[in-house]
């Protein structure tokens, strides 16, 4: 019993060290150690764990992880990358654009504004004159407030923005892990993704606790702000 | 409050500036600067004289609380009343804000309302103990 237990513990250590060569890109074949465990041990368990391993390693091969990885990293992050900054620029240039034109509408509101007060003097009917300065004083109103809405751009860009340095680490590991993989294997301690350093938590998102601006106010009161 | 106050408007969100700008503009402030983030605005700062500064915290170079610091540490700016408007609701912000010497702190999104209420409050307490 006692020398079975033994044997199973020497092969456990044959076998790891030959995934370890298998992975770090060595030989197929059964180190000397463990092709002798094999021969010297008649039992039909150790050739089919030899043989799941050695299957293993093919079925790893020709999936192609390698490339799959190589491709995820070197093309299909970078081209992730690139579609979120441009949706932060679209997004960007598109609140330009309707501010720019609650800009002009401003100037016509303006103009209306004047007419009307020019006509209130002259007309036959001054509260025609009222009420259009009425339209116009609401009109400029609401172009506040549609200005003010575009702040959306700032706050999803924000959001976008984090998600964008979170795919970047994710390159940076994956690129870091296939060079690994290449070349000398590299200590479990070089290859861990960046901690997040004790960063901002960013504008709120649903479920996630945070304060209102009633909240906050409460808070400052308190503080004496 | 003096409506010709010079005002210095730090986001690096160029929308959110033009906003803050618009805002400001409605409540009758035109004498209002831009910067796109502490770095910027620092030297801005010292160079010339602003009455008020309303920025965002999350900027890269220069963050919102650095430039709060940096002002508050700096003689000739220890006084200049910081208004801050971001996105960052939590509880440890707003605190360690205060604790940096905030004068008034706005979440993102925000309106006109909440903007002009807090520049009163701000330009009402520094009439109060000047």
């Amino acid at each position: 019993m006692a020398e079975i237990r033994n044997d199973r513990s020497v092969l456990i250590e044959a076998l790891k060290a030959w995934l370890e060569r298998l992975e770090s890109g060595g030989s197929i074949d059964a180190p000397p150690a463990l092709a002798e465990l094999l021969q010297s041990a008649d039992h039909a368990f150790y050739r089919q764990v030899a043989e799941l391993t050695r299957r293993l390693h093919t079925a790893v091969v020709e999936l192609r992880l390698d490339e799959r990885l190589n491709r995820l990293a070197g093309d299909c992050i970078p081209d992730a990358r690139l579609r979120l900054q441009h949706v932060v620029a679209m997004t960007e240039a598109a609140a330009h654009r309707t501010l720019d034109l609650v800009d002009q509408m401003r100037g016509v509101a303006q103009h209306v504004a004047a007419t009307a007060a020019r006509l209130g003097g002259t007309t036959a009917d001054p509260a025609l004159a009222t009420a259009l300065l009425g339209d116009a004083a609401s009109l400029r109103d609401k172009l506040s407030e549609l200005a003010t809405a575009q702040e959306y751009q700032d706050l999803t860009g924000q959001i976008i923005k984090r998600i964008i340095a979170l795919v970047e680490e994710v390159e940076r590991a994956l690129l870091d892990l296939l060079g690994a993989h290449a070349g000398t294997l590299k200590p479990a301690a070089a290859l861990p993704i960046a901690e997040g350093k004790a960063e901002l938590a960013g504008p709120a998102m649903p479920g996630q606790a945070s304060a209102s601006q009633q909240d906050a106010d409460a808070l400052l009161a308190s503080l004496g702000v | 409050m003096d409506k010709n106050m010079r005002i210095l408007v730090v986001d690096d969100f160029s929308t959110m500036r033009r906003i803050v700008r618009n805002l400001l503009g409605d409540l009758g402030y035109v004498n209002v600067s831009e910067a796109d983030d502490g770095k910027t605005a620092w030297p801005m700062l010292q160079t010339s004289h602003f009455d008020f500064v309303i920025t965002d915290w999350n900027m890269p170079g220069m963050t919102g609380i650095e430039l709060l610091r940096t002002i508050r540490a700096d003689a000739r700016t220890a006084k200049t009343p910081v208004l801050m408007v971001t996105a960052e609701a939590q509880r440890e912000q707003i605190i360690e804000a205060a604790q940096a010497g905030v004068n008034g702190y706005i979440i993102k999104p925000f309106n006109a309302v909440t903007l002009k209420e807090k520049i009163d409050k701000i330009f009402q307490r520094i009439g109060e103990t000047a």
